[in-house]
């Protein structure tokens, strides 16, 4: 009896030890030797990677007026794995993702129980998310949830549409200061690994390694956007009229090089890239080079005036308009005899600015025009700059020293052109252009900190007197550009006229790039401006530099004082209709 | 006989039941307490995710709207309302400013005669 009762509990326990020997080997199966698979799959099941997106900066003008934002929105997206039926979910949301109910449930059931991340919408108004988590919610569904994401807008539209840029699918900039600004505007993206149970709720209390994003910093241009509008509005109206193959207007600060406002046309509309052609991405103030004309002028006078070959009185013998160089003969528009060089650039004579150039010399000359800035790219921070193109002496033909001082056999960036006039309005002194004033941090803090930049002096403060005081009389009666006047200011500036270069080789007969370039007030430039229009419509021998692009300039101009609040300096004339009113404005005018 | 009345008397031992039940006290107490606190971990867990979310769907909200008034108040769609709604408004015209000159001689904000003499003549 003893001893059964002893065998009894002997075999009890064998057989307890036994079971719990199982279990133990069991537990060592899965907590030793099977540790890491397990623990992948659980991790694989329950911990991710959540992304904290950074926000992209901001772009605004001088006055923070915003340019580029973001809009808010979310991607939908449906974890397969928490659906249980395809079909109840499809039916609660297909309306609101505009989808057909039978696709979507398909496309639910079709992925499989193991697809974890479906992208069903991108770009769904926030609103419209609302009603889908309302409408499962109501349902009692799940298995559905949504990213955070953006869309980049540009509330002007067109405006400022080339400087700007815009961005891809994946937000990164394609073009413009989106483009040139990438790493400032694009901030870096935060993580943070969670844990969630088997309904996809986050279990807070286990959330892992974490790191916030840091949003992208905010950049404001030196573009004045009401300036902007100014210069955009005039160049619309002058595309309605002249109907030119393109268009391109650039305002720049002289002292600083800041760049003010800055049109191409044809233009598009960021906010819908994929409608736009690359001829009208096109930034053609920086991208596109043309024969600059005339305004080319201002480079030899200015040369021979520095070297101290002449004065601005010296005389030149123009040849009547008929000037043989190298067998070939060089005209003027309109046949002059003896010109001082003053009248040179006044009548903007091709001839007697042909003969400074063989006083001045190819080496000097070629030095003058790099000095100048042509054939060398400015450094402003926008996608995309060329060159130009200005070949060295070595390579010029026997007629060069004779074309290039009128502007052809070169090719220049308007950007280069409103740079040089900008050297001469700033007392010869060349400034960097700027596009870009500053970044700051999303706190403002300041992260980098653009200052004007001076290049060099290409010519002293009196030679720059000297070349402004001939380009106040391009714009008068004497001139070639009296209707680039502005009531109440002088301006000084230079006229453009340059037959278009044809790809096959020579000139196009009867077809031009018609341009002016000046400044404002001449006395005290507030402004340098650059009107240029490529083949406009115009009669034939009509299409002149001072007669198409002179009062795009001047209307501008004119608007922009008013906008800038410039104290006209010399009377304005009475207008037709205007009141008693003007006697009181001249009579206080004159108390300064 | 004294002896072997204390053998057979059995006493209960008060101090190791009282060691006894005390440890499965604090063991017990320690075991709701950690669940307890567990369970609020998790709630406030909850409640922190619940807030994030809140925040975050505030901020966007905000961030929204505000985009949205940047867009009604952009120049583009200003110019098409005033166009639209044709408003007649009409630049001044240069020659009808009037410009008043600042004073140069370094007095403050004393009040000044101003005279449009001159005006509709």
């Amino acid at each position: 009896m003893r001893w059964n009762e002893q065998a009894r509990a002997v075999t009890v326990c064998f057989g307890l030890v036994g079971l719990f020997s199982v279990f133990s080997v069991r537990l060592i199966d899965l907590q030793i030797l099977q540790h890491e698979k397990f623990t992948a799959l659980a991790a694989e099941k329950h911990n991710h990677k959540q992304i904290i997106y950074a926000r992209r900066g901001i772009i605004r003008d001088a006055h923070n007026e915003p340019l580029a934002e973001n809009i808010p929105v979310k991607t939908v997206v449906a974890d397969a794995s928490h659906i249980r039926d395809p079909g109840a979910v499809a039916a609660a949301i297909a309306d609101k993702l505009e989808m057909d109910p039978r696709d979507l449930a398909d496309k639910l059931s079709q992925s499989g129980k193991g697809s974890k991340h479906i992208v069903l919408r991108t770009e769904i108004p926030e609103e419209t998310a609302q009603k889908i988590r309302e409408s499962l919610w109501t349902a009692n569904l799940r298995g559905i949830y949504f990213d955070q994401d953006f869309v980049r807008v540009y509330p002007n539209g067109q405006m400022l549409s080339q400087v700007i840029g815009f961005v891809d699918h994946e937000h990164k900039g394609t073009m413009g200061v989106e483009r040139t600004m990438q790493d400032f505007l694009q901030g870096a993206d935060g993580f943070r690994y969670i844990e969630t149970d088997r309904t996809g709720k986050e279990l807070v209390p286990y959330r892992g390694q974490e790191s916030p994003a840091k949003d992208g910093c905010d950049v404001k241009l030196t573009v004045d956007l009401g300036l902007q509008n100014i210069v955009e509005f005039e160049l619309d109206a002058a595309c309605a009229e002249f109907k030119p193959k393109n268009a391109t207007a650039i305002m720049m600060r002289p002292q600083t090089g800041e760049i003010l406002a800055m049109a191409s046309r044809p233009s598009f509309d960021p906010n819908k890239p994929g409608d736009a052609s690359p001829d009208q991405e096109k930034n053609r103030s920086v991208v596109d080079m043309v024969e600059p004309g005339s305004t080319f002028k201002i480079v030899t006078t200015s040369a021979v005036l520095e070297e101290k070959l002449v004065t601005p009185d010296t005389t030149i013998f123009c040849e009547n308009g008929h000037f043989q160089y190298a067998g070939r003969v060089l005209r003027d528009a309109h046949p002059m005899g003896v010109l001082t060089v003053h009248q040179v650039l006044m009548k903007s004579s091709n001839i007697g600015v042909a003969k400074l150039a063989l006083q001045l010399g190819e080496a000097k000359l070629y030095e003058y025009v790099r000095r100048f800035g042509f054939g060398q790219k400015t450094g402003v921070t926008l996608s995309g700059e060329i060159s130009g193109l200005v070949n060295p002496p070595y390579r010029w033909s026997k007629l060069d020293i004779t074309r290039i001082p009128m502007g052809q056999s070169v090719a220049v960036t308007p950007l280069q052109l409103v740079t040089a006039m900008s050297c001469i309005a700033n007392g010869g002194k060349l400034m960097k252009p700027m596009i870009v004033s500053d970044i700051t941090d999303q706190n403002g803090r300041p992260v980098a900190n653009f200052t004007p930049e001076t290049v060099r002096q290409v010519v002293s403060a009196e030679t720059a007197r000297k070349i402004t005081s001939a380009l106040k009389d391009v714009v008068s009666k004497q001139g070639t550009a009296q209707k680039a006047e502005v009531p109440g200011f002088r301006v000084a500036g230079k006229t453009g006229t340059a037959q278009k270069v044809d790809p096959r080789g020579g000139y196009m007969s009867g077809r031009y790039v018609t341009s002016f370039v000046g400044f404002m007030p001449a006395e005290d430039p507030k402004f340098t401006l650059l009107v240029l229009l490529d083949d406009p419509t115009m009669k034939e021998g009509a299409a002149f530099g001072g007669v198409v692009a002179g009062p795009v300039f001047a209307r501008i101009a004119e608007k922009a004082a008013r906008y800038l609040d410039l104290r006209p300096t010399e009377e304005i004339p009475p207008q037709p209709g205007a009141n008693g009113l003007k006697k009181v404005a001249l009579s206080t005018r004159n108390r300064d | 006989m004294n002896r072997s009345r204390r053998n057979i008397t059995h006493s209960i031992k008060v101090a190791s039941i009282f060691k006894v039940v005390v440890s499965t006290a604090i063991l017990a107490i320690a075991g709701l307490t950690y669940v307890y606190l567990k369970n609020q971990l998790q709630q406030y867990g909850e409640i922190q995710r619940r807030l994030e979310h809140e925040l975050i769907e505030i901020r966007t909200a905000s961030e929204a709207v505000r985009v949205q008034i940047t867009q009604l108040s952009s120049r583009a769609v200003l110019e098409k309302k005033l166009a639209k709604n044709s408003l007649g408004l009409v630049p001044i015209a240069s020659d009808q400013i009037v410009r008043l000159n600042q004073r140069h001689d370094g007095i403050g904000d004393e009040l000044r005669v101003v005279s449009n003499r001159g005006f509709n003549q």
